[in-house]
């Protein structure tokens, strides 16, 4: 089989309001895009009734591939698995749950023919439930707060990619929710796509509270990751000189207190905190350093720019001592 | 004189960003200047992820006695990666660097060539009479310069120009990333390279606006101590940070042993001995990890120091 225009990855984990109608949804979502098209089931781990599923699926459909992992693994890594396994230029990724309706599919993959290295689905959040689009704001506040990107809703599994944008975005551990934002800070196009609500999404889904903990530690490395991969010092020099900065303020007002007022400070609790801050802050510029030192250790392995497309041409009026080179347009080197 | 090494006589590399309207402008006279020069060479023009026409203008361009590269970076990288991406392309045995906002003059190019032909690894542009407002670019670019050229040790007069002629040797010896270019001469030196400056021309911009402002100040801080260390005890982490560790292990003990000898004070000296002692500590077993962190890596930088910034590609 030659390989499609497009593939369609889907990870299905715990979460799934049945294959059939997953595949039913995108078959019609897909229908009038006229392309040729793969879907890739990445079933994780443990779940033999959704495997079964799934096998039974692709035995009467060919375009479905079947992966599936010897245990679970995390939504996030059965996309990435789905991804790497894909063939076609241009991926669509979508949850194994009912998010939006079918049309957005087509939307997704008009916004990547017209120029974007991303398009994602943004939920409008009329007919969600109260609560829903309560955590949903939240976390959109946060994420629009840190990271200084003006998406509406980042997080919902209905994205189209182009493959060259896949290297851009590796999206590695838990942070494939953040690609679009991911995608924006590498200065990829992304594009926003409006999408109404699937009729049977939108259920009140509450969380446990660690889920929304470690949501929270992933924005923050997540944050970290985009904006100081390579200059680790300037986050750690920022925060650790601030804390310094204050303890030494603390140290220097004793000092005069004890040079100039001739008091006893050796007492003061005042000391003690003084001390604490500026030896913390110290501490933290070192660690600073410390990334500095691993970052340039790996600055030889990680180019920090990938060359999208050259164009030769040659002079008009050839100096006597030419050399040959190649005149034809190279594709990129990975 | 300089041997032959790469293909070509010289490369220009230009790093663009939503530099469409200067494009056209240019690279005439980039080949106005260079032309006549009766040298192979080429010119390299990088986009780097620019959004507005730039690679439109750049497909118009028409060679005239020039090789033209035109490259497209996938996405906005930067200044220093957009040159890094120029140097890997560049084929000259010469390479000189240009700003793509007209405010470099080619006509500077040739001059510069020549002093690298006679003798120099890396020569610097320093815009003595510079076109730019006062307040916001020349005062911080003052306290730039001043600042760097007391911590490195090399001393140039302007590091933020970005016209500056590289021998072949020394471009495929440096490891560009991140906002590195400033130090360019700093790490050019530990290459071991020969380092002149000339007087190059300075015009003020005419289109486009700059990407420059002063809230980088801070960044080129921060970026200066992290190259500084890294340059200096890269090969050696645990030195550093036991040099770092050594004030408040002496601070704290001495603190400690007035606490324990004096016996007048209470336990917050102690409490503060105890907290410098222990930070110490830390800091020194940061060295350790960070020995840990690089096993193995010295080893490509130490073939960078060997690559004499004159030697063969």
């Amino acid at each position: 089989m030659s390989a499609p225009e497009l593939s369609v990855v889907v990870p299905v984990s715990k979460r799934c309001d049945g294959l059939a109608g997953i595949l039913a949804l995108l078959h019609e979502g897909l229908k009038h895009s006229g392309r040729s098209y793969e879907v890739v089931l990445v079933v994780d781990g443990d779940l033999h009734d959704r495997l079964a599923q799934a096998q039974a699926l692709a035995e009467v459909d060919e375009r479905i591939r079947v992966l599936s992992f010897a245990r679970q693994f995390g939504e996030g890594a059965a996309l990435r698995a789905g991804l790497m396994a894909s063939r076609a230029p241009i991926l669509l990724t979508h949850p194994a749950y009912f998010q939006v309706q079918p049309a957005v599919l087509g939307e997704l993959l008009q916004a990547i023919d017209d120029g974007a290295d991303v398009a994602f689905a943004s939920r409008s959040s009329e007919r969600d439930s109260a609560f829903n689009r309560l955590q949903r704001w939240v976390f959109n506040f946060f994420l629009r707060r840190a990271l200084w990107v003006r998406f509406r809703d980042i997080s919902s599994g209905v994205r189209a990619l182009k493959r060259e944008a896949l290297e851009d975005v590796a999206v590695h551990g838990p942070f494939h929710r953040f690609l679009p934002v991911l995608a924006a800070m590498k200065g990829l196009t992304v594009r926003e796509v409006p999408a109404a609500l699937h009729p049977q999404a939108g259920g009140a889904r509450v969380y446990r509270p660690s889920v929304y903990v470690k949501r929270f530690l992933d924005l923050v490395n997540v944050f970290f990751l985009a904006r100081f991969t390579y200059k680790p010092l300037r986050f750690f020099g920022l925060v650790g000189g601030l804390i310094f900065g204050v303890g030494l303020l603390i140290c220097l007002y004793l000092t005069a207190l004890k040079v100039f007022g001739g008091e006893a400070i050796g007492d003061r609790p005042l000391l003690l905190l003084g001390v604490l801050l500026v030896a913390v802050g110290f501490q933290t510029l070192a660690i600073g350093l410390l990334g500095e030192l691993i970052t340039f250790a790996h600055a030889a392995k990680h180019k920090p720019y990938t060359i999208r497309e050259v164009v030769r041409r040659e002079p008009e009026r050839a100096p006597e001592a030419s050399s040959p080179v190649d005149e034809q347009p190279e594709s990129a080197p990975k | 004189m300089y041997r032959v090494v790469g293909t070509l006589a010289l490369s220009v590399v230009v790093p663009l960003h939503n530099e469409e309207e200067n494009v056209p402008r240019l690279f005439p006279a980039l080949e106005e200047a260079c032309g006549p020069m009766g040298v192979d060479y080429e010119g390299i023009f990088v986009d780097d992820g620019s959004t507005d026409g730039t690679w439109e203008a750049l497909q118009r361009l028409q060679p005239g006695s020039s090789r033209l590269v035109c490259a497209r970076l996938g996405r906005n990288s930067g200044q220093t990666p957009a040159m890094a991406a120029g140097f890997e392309l560049s084929r000259g045995d010469v390479v000189v660097t240009l700003d793509g906002d007209l405010q470099n003059d080619p006509k500077d190019i040739p001059e510069l060539v020549q002093q690298c032909a006679e003798g120099s690894d890396l020569v610097c542009g320093w815009r003595r009479d510079r076109q730019d407002k006062l307040w916001t670019r020349k005062i911080p670019s003052k306290c730039a310069n001043w600042l760097i050229r007391k911590v490195t040790g090399v001393h140039i007069h302007d590091y933020g120009c970005s016209l500056k002629a590289f021998r072949r040797g020394l471009v495929d010896s440096m490891r560009l990333y991140s906002d590195m270019h400033r130090f360019l001469p700093f790490v050019a030196q530990r290459a071991g390279a020969r380092i002149s400056e000339r007087v190059v021309r300075h015009h003020a911009r005419r289109y486009g606006v700059t990407k420059y402002g002063l809230g980088r100040t801070w960044k080129v801080l921060f970026d200066l101590v992290s190259l500084k260390m890294l340059v200096h005890y890269f090969r050696r982490p645990l030195l550093w940070f036991a040099l770092l560790a050594l004030f408040p292990l002496l601070l704290g003990t001495a603190v400690l042993w007035a606490a324990l000898a004096g016996g007048t004070s209470g336990t917050v000296l102690f409490g503060s001995g105890v907290v410098l002692v222990s930070m110490g500590f830390f800091v020194l077993l940061l060295g350790l990890l960070s020995d840990l962190a690089l096993r193995g890596e010295w080893r490509e930088f130490e073939q960078l120091l060997v690559q004499d910034a004159g030697g063969p590609a």
